[in-house]
């Protein structure tokens, strides 16, 4: 391993502006992806996950627009936003060109893969056709070549009778095989990251389970890094070395997924694991998160979970937290964006009183009580 | 009330309070005149299915998606005729019954779906959405505005939240509003399908805590399908597992998930990733996909897939060599593997040797096959002569199996429970 990341993320924004006013869609968020690891990004639904990984890849599309922030892949700066002149935010003279991000960076370098494989085929070509195209663009190769490399791409990922199956609609094979075509095309140009968002969320937990084995075969076999986008932490554990983990927008806490798990530090991820059922033990009582995910377009106060957190303090509306290194061992980082971590007198502070502190009920009542 | 329903038992906690036997629901593809001249395939989507549901327990119903599970939730409410069988429901057989006797039995039926935007009406405010079926019941006359606002407190809502639309509300919320909405009838029994999928995770925690809430104050009996072993483990009393149409397995939760005595039943287990990263089990991954429902596997369905089918009798295999074999017949089927040499193909399939006797002889045709590029007649060879000698391939398994935990019925449909039936299968292929 270089010491230089793979792909390094600093202070990355992305705002949408609509009519409702300016939502922060991704607020800020840093991290980094080295060769060969499996970095996941996880939170709920609304915590921005998608919108990071379109603004990596630069297909934010308008209202949406990358605000501030860096995005170093291999030494290149594919995004890299500077403040101009009239203080407006504009793409910095290293900043790749639209033209160049297409040519140079999406496919061969970087390939994306999408929850919904039905959405991301067009149906109205046959499969291989659609692999045999990407492959002669992408790779510079003639049209029966890149069919013979079309061919083994799907049989690596598992698709029985590739050669029959070549010449099949994508409306022919069922959902996991057609996320395993998805699979192949992004590694049939041999990228170097590959960006997954929730590539199994709508698979069957058998079909998942064969998916998690692929990848973990194509990942030791071609030493391939993922930044995978899921909101299942079960499939982070099985699959993750690192973990980021997402609220309204930010990253609140990042550790190896050990660390994670077994010495979680933020109040939310620990809620979150708090709240799942679990498949390998019986739990008598979940413990939910009182309350729903504010919107983006109008986040809380300091730190943006203080309405929902059972620890929240009086300081927590007050002060947005900065990250904190809270790690332990000198190999792995483990950071946190928790006022509990920071010297500003948490301590001291009196408890809020919200319901998730006093811990009553659910808190659905005020949840969307401002759009009435 | 009407006359009709008086026969009807009053169900006390424990009873049985609905019976469903022998329940199948095929759907025939095409219709009109031209199509009905010619073979239909028959879609065989729920075949021959029998359980309990006892009076105050969540039966879990889980199984992948198009295994049956939605089509035996809406037959057992006869939203769908079903096309044999019987659902005893507090005694009545809903098939006898029909028009204004089956609409006021449906009182105490009710269902939630897992769609909580698309079942309700984005015109009507939710007070009303929720006042309907007492509407359409004639129940509540003249309190029903008060009933809704109760029954909106009970679910974890606002009562001001009466005179709101569904788009005002989160999801969890609507999800809410839906189970509001089947409560307002008070009925006992309530099928739930997939309630919970569309909801984030945290969301997803206080809705069920909320229904098991309603639960224990209204005492109310759930069917509960859902695709999330996690979720079932979590809410249900018992589980029943569904394949292709049929039921493989049904015990008491911990029975099943601490001592699963069907294959498909553990490899399901087995594949769902545990949310620790330090939990070691040992995963095993199921080969290929559902079979079609149209022309199901013979005897036991899940025999294709199975990674403990059982050696014919006819030959003479170990388990190794069994092993070796059915993993051969698989990958030959599913043209998993390209024919570079003999030697690769013997070595990748039989690397300590081919079997002797007849199986290996037959074994032996097969690669010559394969070799010539002959694969449908190496397909054919040994799907006749291994497969189809199975033992599961001749019968529908049905077997009663003694519970390691709790005292109740484990119902396990594998040919590994007959009599003098050894586990030949072992580890999961692949």
């Amino acid at each position: 391993m270089t010491d230089e990341p793979l792909l390094k993320v600093e202070n990355l924004q992305t705002q949408f502006f609509t009519e409702e006013g300016t939502v922060r869609a991704v607020d800020g968020i840093s991290f980094e992806v080295n060769e060969g690891e499996i970095v996941g990004l996880v939170g709920e639904s609304g915590a921005g996950k998608s919108v990071a990984t379109s603004s990596i890849m630069r297909l934010v599309e308008t209202p949406g627009q990358i605000v501030g922030g860096t995005v170093t892949y291999k030494g290149t700066k594919i995004v890299d936003i500077e403040e101009g002149p009239d203080g407006q935010p504009r793409p910095s003279e290293e900043m790749l060109t639209d033209e160049e991000m297409r040519e140079q960076i999406r496919g061969n370098e970087i390939a994306i893969i999408f929850q919904d494989p039905m959405e991301a085929l067009n149906p109205v070509f046959k499969v291989g056709a659609q692999l045999r195209e990407f492959i002669e663009l992408n790779r510079d190769v003639g049209s029966a070549e890149a069919r013979e490399i079309a061919v083994d791409m799907l049989r690596e990922v598992g698709i029985p009778e590739p050669v029959k199956r070549y010449d099949s609609y994508p409306h022919q094979f069922s959902g996991g095989m057609r996320q395993r075509v998805l699979i192949a095309m992004a590694l049939a140009c041999e990228p170097s990251l590959i960006i997954a968002d929730e590539p199994t969320t709508a698979l069957d937990v058998t079909v998942e389970g064969q998916i998690i084995d692929l990848v973990h075969d194509l990942e030791a076999k071609y030493d391939t890094s993922f930044v995978w986008v899921t909101h299942d932490l079960g499939v982070v554990a099985e699959i993750c070395d690192r973990v980021n983990v997402m609220y309204l927008g930010e990253i609140i806490e990042s550790a190896d997924v050990d660390d994670l798990f077994h010495d979680t530090k933020h109040p939310y991820t620990e809620a979150l694991l708090q709240s799942i059922p679990r498949p390998d033990q019986t739990v008598e009582e979940l413990e939910p998160i009182v309350g729903v995910m504010p919107e983006a377009i109008n986040p809380p106060s300091g730190c943006r979970f203080h309405t929902r957190c059972p620890d929240a303090r009086t300081v927590c509306r007050e002060f947005h937290p900065t990250e904190q290194d809270v790690s332990e061992a000198v190999t792995a980082t483990h950071r946190v964006a928790c006022v509990k971590y920071e010297s500003i007198g948490y301590e001291d502070a009196r408890p809020l009183e919200t319901e998730a502190t006093d811990d009553f009920g659910s808190g659905l009542i005020d949840a969307s009580g401002e759009d009435a | 009330m009407s006359e009709t329903v008086t026969h009807r038992e009053t169900a006390e906690a424990g009873d049985r309070l609905l019976r469903v036997d022998g329940l199948s629901k095929f759907f025939t593809q095409g219709s009109g005149i031209l199509s009905s001249f010619f073979d239909n395939d028959v879609v065989k989507a729920v075949d021959d299915v029998s359980f309990d549901i006892r009076a105050g327990e969540t039966l879990g119903l889980v199984g992948e998606s198009g295994c049956g599970k939605s089509t035996l939730a809406r037959t057992v409410l006869r939203l769908l005729e079903p096309t044999t069988g019987s659902v005893y429901f507090k005694g009545v057989d809903l098939a006898d019954i029909g028009g204004e006797e089956l609409r006021s039995m449906r009182e105490d039926m009710q269902m939630i779906f897992q769609d909580p935007q698309a079942s309700l009406d984005p015109r009507m405010k939710v007070g009303p959405i929720v006042e309907e079926p007492m509407k359409a019941h004639d129940l509540y006359e003249g309190e029903r505005e008060e009933r809704a606002r109760m029954l909106l407190e009970k679910v974890g809502l606002d009562p001001q939240h009466y005179n709101r639309y569904p788009h005002q509300f989160s999801g969890g919320q609507r999800q809410r509003v839906n189970l509001a909405r089947a409560l307002s009838v008070n009925p006992d029994f309530i099928v739930c399908d997939e309630p919970t999928s569309a909801l984030d995770a945290s969301i997803q925690a206080q809705v069920l805590n909320t229904m098991r809430d309603l639960q224990d104050e209204f005492g109310l009996t759930y069917l509960f399908i859902s695709h999330d072993l996690s979720v079932i483990r979590h809410i249900s009393d018992r589980v029943a597992v569904m394949y292709l149409g049929q039921l493989v397995e049904l015990a008491e939760t911990d029975e099943l998930f601490e001592n699963p005595e069907h294959p498909y039943t553990e490899a399901l287990l087995q594949s769902i990733p545990v949310p620790d990263p330090r939990a070691s089990g040992k995963r095993g991954v199921l080969e290929g996909d559902v079979p079609s429902p149209i022309d199901p596997p013979s005897g036991c369905r899940f025999r294709t897939r199975c990674p403990k089918l059982i050696a014919p009798a006819e030959y003479d295999f170990t388990q190794e060599e069994w092993a070796a074999v059915r993993r051969f017949t698989r990958a030959v089927q599913r043209r998993t593997f390209e024919v570079e040499s003999e030697t690769r193909v013997r070595h990748e399939f039989f690397p300590t040797g081919v079997p002797g006797g007849d199986g290996g002889a037959v074994v032996e045709r097969a690669i010559e096959a394969i070799l010539d590029a002959r694969w449908d007649d190496a397909e054919s060879l040994l799907r006749e002569s291994f497969a189809d000698q199975s033992p599961c391939a001749r019968e529908l398994p049905e077997y009663e199996v003694e519970a390691e935990r709790g005292t109740g019925r484990h119902y396990a449909a594998c040919h590994l429970h007959a009599d003098g039936v050894d586990e030949t299968g072992g580890e999961l292929d692949g």
